[in-house]
């Protein structure tokens, strides 16, 4: 054969041999499909599993809308294993499943509460559910619950709940970013326990479920995030309060900002301090197997609110003003530790994961009892506020007085 | 015709010898042709033959040049030699237009073809020449294609002598060379080797000439199909000859040591040896401050990558990744192919071919009915369609988006050839998905990387890298004029030849 057409001829047959080697069958059209934004999990009969899954109707979840059905369905099935009941779905449900856009995971606490990692695994494994998916523990409600909570913005409901907890995290800090990458961390970290946020339901779940709900003014049933979930290995020991996983956080340098109300000395009023940059700093060591905790937090915050007159044009104002507001945080930072200390002898501020860092050979000698240790040892804490600014004005607003 | 009268005629041709001669000679070549003049006159004391194709000049012209002078003789005659005559004439009489003497036949009648007239004097053994080539062109106009906002509106014409004096008056350099050839079998089409001399590589002034007296077409009537002739063996879709309609942009080219070529009756002018580079660069560039020049290079850049690829990763990215899509969008677009009843490479291949066959019909139809174009392009092929649910609406902003940023290229040759490069890659990711996009961009890049044009290599000065021509490629460098030579020399006797 000539030359010329040999060497483009071989070409063309290794290029069409690699047709049959990939492709195809992994196509999936959009219009056949429905994406799986929301999983949450609880247990079913007879030791099984019972998945609730949120899926998407797309063109109710837009924007622009469709006829006013839901922008969702969820639907629930149970089955031995996570993997097993996904795939089943379609006893039920008409198109193929798109994992990959999951957007938040909810375990029950029931579930929680025997232990996390055979629900994890699937999860961590897949390749189609990405790291970044939002873990939350539902809280005095079933799992399920909180998928069937429309939402009168026109969001389908894990899709609210995402933004919400991101706000929630951003602007007061009652909740950690619980991310499956962080949940993962977590549990392979040394000296730190995991924590997940936590939901929970107010309102009547039935009514909420119907499309009419969200056409009131106020919605019958929300989603709330009632603080953080804490565990012991993966297991789940029980719940702070949002005030308490703000100092937690707090403590864990994972706070973006908060706003505290600091009372000042007359009683019964407040200062409102916007915390915006906060720097806390560990400091253990271990002698002779007695660990001494120094938690010290410096703070920067400006001046949202003062109930009392406060002169605040003059430098004692401001100096007055931090005293306060740092013995507030110490206080509170203090009592929440102690709180944690006693509720559930975990150490989920990570201060055993700071002598794993720098004190590996003492640390070591103690890892395996770490959490009693730190549960007997009294953390000394110690808060400086420093304010900036005190907004627009300096005083508050007052009439002049009239006269001589 | 016998043989014996043509032997006689070859014998004949040798030698001038009487107006009835040359009568028959010329009626053997040139047969009946209509604007074939051949016309007795007096010159002086002796009688003449003036011949000349009437269609190749005009008779103003003539009368000026050519028929007065003669009878201008007249009036100062005088007994002299027909020689003599001839030579008195041809200094005396025609002293602005190019006159040789010829002393056979066998050449007149190419002389004649080309546009010069023939005066024979009886008795004088020799034909005088005369150039009186005079034909109509179109006047300079402004270019039609890649127009400029700021910078010389004058653009080359079909006249080949007015092209060369666009170039020469503005490069002012005694270095200037025009090398006239012949291509084209029957048609003869004057095409002219355009260089500074002294800068241009030898090399490339050889590989040009060789090529084109290889050519053995039959005629030429655009530098388009010299292009063809100019271009390497291997099958590229990129064009490795630039070609505009600009004087300055040809001029800046000549000035980086290029060589231009002009093909008599095209107002397309040739430069080789052309990198990829020089495809994306408008003279504008240098016309206009330095940042936008550089961010509209850099646009160029990125819509071509646009035009190559938007569709195909469209397809591959909802076909095969959605995880890449973020989920909002993913959404939207979901809730748009809802109800779509083709698979999405379908639906774009449909798009895309509907958008070519609108783009062809507007550049074939009269202009008179070019509105409908526009009518039934957007409202009925682009809104009625989403609206009858053929397609969804995020397609048509992806079709729309590849089509433009396929116009965004200077060099117009150079995005319609890319064009069909895009087929290609959408099928390789309706069946690989991003594989396959991320393997035609591999096939491309080796490609390109391989691909030499008059053995400059076509991705200099970015591979291989050239420190200096960096100033005039992605970034228009402040300061930077035009004409500083940017390419790098590549492999000897690479795929070129």
């Amino acid at each position: 054969m000539n030359k010329r057409i040999q060497r483009p001829l071989l070409m063309f047959l290794l290029l069409s041999l690699m047709g049959p080697i990939t492709g195809c069958w992994d196509l999936i059209e959009l219009n056949n499909t429905t994406l799986i934004t929301g999983i949450a999990m609880e247990p079913g009969h007879n030791g099984k599993i019972k998945l609730t899954l949120e899926t998407l109707n797309a063109s109710e979840a837009t924007q622009k809308g469709g006829k006013g059905t839901s922008p969702s369905v969820v639907q629930s099935i149970e089955g031995s294993t996570t993997a097993e009941a996904v795939n089943q779905l379609n006893q039920s449900i008409d198109r193929t499943m798109l994992i990959s856009h999951v957007g938040i995971i909810v375990f029950d606490e029931k579930l929680a509460r025997t232990g996390l990692s055979k629900y994890l695994d699937p999860l961590q494994r897949s390749r189609y559910i990405r790291e970044d998916v939002t873990i939350l523990i539902s809280h005095n409600t079933a799992a399920s619950n909180i998928l069937k909570v429309l939402y009168p913005r026109g969001e389908y409901s894990s899709l609210k709940i995402r933004e919400q907890v991101r706000s929630y995290e951003k602007g007061w800090g009652g909740i950690a970013a619980s991310r499956l990458f962080d949940l993962t961390q977590a549990l392979l970290v040394d000296g730190r326990e995991p924590m997940i946020g936590a939901v929970t339901l107010n309102g009547d779940p039935k009514r909420s479920e119907d499309t009419e709900s969200i056409k009131s003014l106020a919605p019958k049933a929300l989603v709330n995030l009632s603080g953080m979930a804490v565990f012991r290995g993966d297991k789940l020991l029980g719940f702070l309060t949002r005030d308490e996983s703000r100092m937690v956080i707090m403590a864990r340098n994972e706070l973006h900002g908060t706003t505290l109300s600091v009372p000042v000395e007359e009683q019964g009023k407040f200062a409102a301090i916007r915390l915006l940059r906060v720097r806390p700093k560990m400091q253990v060591t271990l002698d002779n197997g007695k660990p001494d905790i120094r938690l010290t937090v410096d703070g920067e915050g400006l001046i949202y609110s003062i109930e009392k007159k406060e002169h605040l044009g003059e430098v004692s104002g401001y100096l007055n003003l931090e005293k306060q507001a740092s013995d507030y945080v110490q206080q509170q930072l203090a009592a929440t530790i102690q709180s944690v200390q006693q509720k559930f002898g975990v150490d989920i501020f990570g201060f055993g994961e700071y002598m794993y860092r720098r004190h590996y050979k003492e640390y070591s000698l103690v890892a395996d009892e770490w959490n009693e240790l730190f549960a007997r040892t009294p953390v000394k804490v110690e808060a400086r506020i420093t304010l900036l600014r005190s907004e627009l004005k300096t005083d508050q607003l007052k009439k002049e007085e009239i006269g001589p | 015709m016998t043989s014996d009268n043509q032997m006689k005629l070859e014998a004949d041709v040798r030698k001038v010898r009487s107006a009835d001669q040359i009568r028959t000679y010329l009626k053997h070549v040139f047969g009946d042709t209509n604007d074939l003049v051949v016309v007795s006159i007096r010159v002086g004391p002796y009688e003449g033959l003036l011949c000349y194709l009437s269609t190749m000049t005009s008779s103003d012209f003539m009368m000026n040049n050519i028929i007065r002078p003669i009878s201008l003789y007249r009036m100062e005659r005088e007994e002299k030699p027909a020689a003599e005559v001839v030579e008195e004439l041809r200094e005396q009489y025609f002293g602005g237009l190019t006159g040789e003497l010829l002393f056979g036949l066998d050449e007149l009648s190419n002389r004649l073809t080309v546009g010069n007239a023939a005066l024979f004097v009886h008795h004088a053994e020799a034909l005088l020449i005369l150039d009186v080539k005079s034909l109509n062109s179109r006047s300079v106009e402004e270019p039609s294609t890649q127009t400029v906002v700021r910078g010389p509106k004058e653009g080359f014409t079909e006249s080949a002598q007015t092209n060369m004096s666009l170039i020469r008056r503005r490069l002012l350099n005694d270095k200037l060379r025009f090398e006239r050839h012949t291509v084209g079998t029957q048609s003869g089409t004057s095409v002219y080797l355009v260089y500074i001399e002294g800068g241009i590589d030898a090399e490339v002034l050889r590989k040009a000439r060789a090529r084109l007296s290889r050519s053995k077409a039959a005629g030429l009537f655009d530098s388009g199909s010299l292009e063809e002739m100019l271009r390497p063996r291997t099958f590229s879709l990129f064009p490795t000859v630039y070609s505009s309609e600009r004087p300055d942009a040809i001029c800046a080219l000549l000035l980086e040591n290029k060589m231009a070529i002009i093909v008599d009756g095209s107002p397309f002018v040739l430069a080789v040896p052309a990198v990829m580079n020089d495809f994306f660069k408008s003279p504008e560039d240098h016309y206009q401050w330095f940042a936008f020049g550089t961010f509209s290079r850099l646009l160029r850049y990125v819509s071509f990558l646009f035009s190559l690829f938007i569709p195909s990763l469209y397809v591959a990215v909802s076909t095969y990744h959605q995880e890449l899509i973020p989920t909002v969008l993913l959404t939207n677009i979901a809730a748009q192919r809802e109800g779509v009843p083709f698979p999405a490479v379908i639906e774009i291949m449909l798009m895309e071919v509907t958008f070519e066959i609108i783009r062809e019909a507007g550049t074939r139809m009269p202009r008179v009915v070019g509105q409908a174009i526009s009518i039934v392009g957007a409202l009925v092929l682009g809104q009625a369609a989403v609206e009858a649910g053929i397609v969804s609406n995020i397609l048509v902003i992806v079709v729309a988006l590849t089509a433009i940023s396929g116009f965004v290229a200077p060099v117009y040759t150079f995005g319609t050839n890319v064009r069909l490069l895009k087929f290609g890659i959408i099928m390789l990711a309706s069946i690989f998905g991003l594989y396959g996009v991320i393997l035609s961009a591999s096939f491309l890049l080796i490609h390109l990387v391989r691909l030499e044009s008059f053995g400059y290599p076509y991705l200099s000065p970015f591979a291989p890298f050239i420190k200096t021509g960096q100033k005039d490629a992605f970034i228009r460098w402040p300061f930077s004029i035009p004409g500083k030579p940017s390419m790098g020399k590549g492999s000897e006797g690479g795929s070129d030849e």
